[in-house]
């Protein structure tokens, strides 16, 4: 597991967001980044494009780039 | 970072070139006192920059031995270089000047070098100066080099400092790596936000609802956020307290000591004054105030006294005669006057006074038997008789007042009364010599009990250096105030406590009610275009919490993981042993610390000095294993001398665990040798050869001048 498979499951281990995005604990069993930005839901698969996309990067313009990116994302496919 | 090898050349005490390949687990090296293990050590120091002080080039660096060998006008070099691994690549860090010497012997220092070479292929690139710190710094950061080389049993105390813990728990839980996402998702959240708010105001017909609600969460965030702040000053507050109650808790027993001590010192300190003050040995002025120079009259004062009767009863007894004398001349004048009037007559006093007042009574002469009727001759006679009788009487005192006295002058009397007086005090005088041998005694007495006391204040004042010397540098007057404080202390702890509960109900009731706020405006353009930008704000929103609260997991599950190693460590250090459980403790202001429980999860304060080694080492292990299980920064932890306190036995076992552990660990140390009588050391093989890596023997070469630094030589030789 990398820094950023770790960083994925804490993240995602999140109650509020489990109860309102509908996934459970059971379906982060062994998710891995790659796993989770092919998630049908939309926050887990945000969450990943946010850890591999911005990739630890403070960097301005980066960081618009990648929200437009998970806005547009979330824009897209979040329907609850 | 792995180190591959050291090399030291012309360092002080370490004479031409001296190299030692370094294992990736334990290398040992022994060496007796004064055999240079604390130059390796400074060496080491003065390449990795650990102490602000160290200048970079310093006569003191130079070896004595080398200048001396040298000609005026001959130049060398003094270098410290160590090899190393990092991501793959061998590196080498070196620094060094160049030394002359001057015709008048003294030496002069130039060219200062400090540059990392680096392997790239078959060629070898050089980085000098700022070049090779920068790179020096990326393979192995300042700060981490700061907490792997330890000198003594002390420094490792540098875990009792805040920062060092909260820095290690930073840098190795990784939790620094969330700090970018959680600044990203705060941003994404606000301008998500920001765009579902104008797409709000595009829609006209909930334009006045929509506004509402933000008011509401404007006023709830503002709200939130001015109770944080007051929430973190609150705890802040509480951890102060509680670290100078804990400070206090760590010295309680010191403190009860110290007091004790002190009431003991103040009591005596009295007992002295007043043993001193009942001294009395003015005997100069005792001599002569206290008529002491009187002792040892007393035979003489009774010879005087026996003088001096002797003088006035003979005095009285001439005295005695010579009135007799008079009396007898005064009386015979008187009778030959009546002898010459033709009667012998009767003497005055014949007969008495009695029987002439009852002769003239019966009037008859009872001396002749003569009837004397009242007038007539005889009665007349016996009449005058009696009237001449008393008429003596009075006659003889005039006599005496006007009587010649045999002794004109009293000095006789005066010597009487001198010695009336002086037998008066002889009472006094005879018990004299026994007053001023119990004066002397009592004073001598009163001098043994000074003596006495004074012996036991010393004993309670080193006792009191003791006290405050185990105090962590706390003074007399901080353990004391500190004591004295401890009731106000608990009650500003329990009060910052208190109010920390209430701004957190406060903060969390309010967080609800801002989420019920935002969950309200989210819906509110439920039926219109802004739907999807209210749902991807929401979903911002949660998953920047998310993020924040992972950083704080995460550096939870480190720390309980870190603790888990720290023990498993302990319990391997101390085998056989009491070592109590080591436990992190995370506190209100996101420091950590350190500290020892029993059992029932009471703090152990103040464990012996070996018990506390083995804890701080613990740490350092369970954080380098922890690091290198997830393949990240590894680095090697020098220690000089960490085991000082320990027992042989307990020796062996620890350095038996440095070496099966998978840590590069390098361990300079006095262990392992054997005195010989002529003063040298040998290896003790045997206890030696069950410890596992590499192993060293620094020595001076032998014979040296012992008070000539220039014969000195230290060799580095491997241990087969």
């Amino acid at each position: 597991m990398t820094q950023k498979d770790r960083m994925l499951q804490l993240v995602l281990n999140n109650e509020q967001l489990m109860k309102q995005y509908g996934y459970s604990a059971e379906q982060l069993e062994d998710l891995d980044l790659q796993e989770a930005l092919r998630s049908d839901n939309a926050v887990i698969a945000s969450v990943a494009r946010i850890i591999r996309e911005l990739d630890g990067s403070i960097d301005a313009s980066k960081q618009k780039e990648v929200y437009k990116k998970v806005f547009t994302y979330l824009n897209n496919n979040l329907f609850l | 970072m792995i180190i591959k090898n050291i090399s030291i050349e012309n360092f002080r005490s370490y004479y031409g070139t001296n190299s030692m390949d370094v294992g990736e687990g334990l290398t040992l090296i022994i060496g007796a006192n004064g055999d240079g293990k604390t130059t390796l050590f400074e060496a080491l120091e003065w390449l990795f920059d650990t102490v602000d002080s160290k200048p970079k080039v310093d006569a003191k660096y130079i070896s004595k031995k080398k200048i001396a060998e040298m000609m005026p006008g001959d130049s060398a070099i003094v270098k410290v270089s160590m090899t190393y691994e990092c991501e793959r690549s061998e590196k080498i860090v070196e620094k060094s000047f160049k030394f002359t010497k001057s015709p008048d012997n003294t030496v002069s220092m130039s060219n200062y070098l400090h540059c990392i070479y680096v392997q790239n292929g078959s060629e070898k690139e050089v980085r000098e100066g700022d070049a090779a710190k920068r790179l020096f710094d990326i393979d192995f950061s300042a700060s981490i080099r700061k907490y792997c080389l330890f000198k003594g049993e002390q420094e490792l105390n540098i875990f009792n400092k805040e920062e060092a813990m909260s820095y290690l728990v930073e840098t190795f839980s990784k939790i620094r790596d969330f700090d970018p996402y959680i600044d990203f998702t705060g941003k994404a959240q606000k301008w998500a936000q920001d765009a579902h708010d104008n797409a709000i105001k595009a829609d006209k017909k909930n334009s006045k609802d929509a506004e509402r609600l933000r008011g509401l969460i404007k006023n709830e965030t503002d709200f939130i956020r001015d109770k944080s702040e007051e929430l973190k000053n609150s705890q802040r507050e509480a951890v102060n307290f509680a670290t100078l109650l804990d400070e206090l808790e760590k010295n309680k027993e010191s403190s009860e000591l110290l007091n004790a001590t002190n009431s003991r010192i103040e009591n005596l300190k009295e007992r002295i004054d007043k043993a001193y003050r009942n001294i009395s040995e003015n005997y100069t002025f005792r001599l002569l105030d206290e008529m002491w120079i009187l002792m040892g009259f007393e035979p003489i004062a009774r010879e005087y006294g026996d003088y001096v009767a002797t003088l006035d009863k003979e005095q009285r007894r001439m005295e005695r005669e010579f009135q007799r004398e008079q009396g007898a001349k005064k009386l015979a004048g008187k009778m030959q006057e009546e002898i010459n009037q033709g009667f012998v007559p009767l003497a005055l006093n014949i007969p008495d006074e009695n029987t002439m007042r009852e002769m003239l009574h019966d009037e008859v002469c009872k001396v002749c038997g003569t009837p004397a009727p009242k007038g007539s001759k005889p009665y007349n006679t016996m009449k005058k008789h009696l009237e001449d009788y008393l008429a003596s009487l009075k006659d003889t005192s005039n006599d005496e007042e006007e009587e010649e006295t045999l002794f004109k002058r009293e000095f006789i009397r005066e010597l009487v009364s001198r010695y009336t007086v002086l037998h008066n005090g002889m009472n006094w005088l005879s018990r004299l010599p026994n007053i001023i041998k119990t004066e002397i005694e009592k004073n001598r007495s009163n001098h043994e009990m000074a003596d006495g006391l004074q012996a036991k204040l010393e004993q309670e004042e080193e006792q009191k250096r003791k006290i405050l010397a185990q105090t962590d540098g706390l003074t007399e007057e901080q353990l004391i105030s500190a004591f004295n404080n401890i009731s106000e202390w608990w009650k500003q702890k329990s009060s910052a406590e208190s109010r920390s509960d209430f701004l957190k109900r406060q903060i969390d009731e309010h967080q609800r009610k801002k989420e019920e706020y935002q969950e309200e405006y989210s819906k509110i353009s439920e039926e219109s275009a802004a739907a999807t930008y209210g749902r991807t704000s929401n979903a911002m929103r949660r998953i920047a919490e998310a993020f924040l609260s992972a950083k704080v997991r995460n550096k939870r599950e480190f720390l309980s993981q870190l603790e888990d190693t720290t023990n498993k460590y302990l319990e391997r250090l101390n085998r056989g042993d009491f070592r109590g459980q080591a436990h992190i403790v995370e506190k209100a202001d996101e420091s950590a610390e350190l500290m020892l429980i029993d059992t029932d999860g009471a703090r152990i304060y103040n464990p012996n000095t070996a018990l506390k080694t083995t804890m701080y080492m613990s740490l350092l292990f369970a954080v380098a294993e922890l690091t290198t299980v997830k393949h990240e920064d590894d680095y090697p932890l020098i220690f000089d001398a960490p085991t000082s306190s320990f027992t042989a036995a307990k020796e062996s076992d620890f350095f038996g665990v440095i070496g099966e552990i998978n840590k590069q660990t390098i361990i300079v140390t006095k262990s392992f040798l054997n005195e010989n009588a002529d003063g040298s050391s040998s290896i003790d093989t045997k206890r030696l050869k069950a410890i596992k890596g590499k192993k060293y023997r620094i020595e001076k070469k032998r014979p040296f001048d012992e008070k000539n630094l220039a014969t000195i030589e230290t060799r580095i030789e491997p241990i087969n």
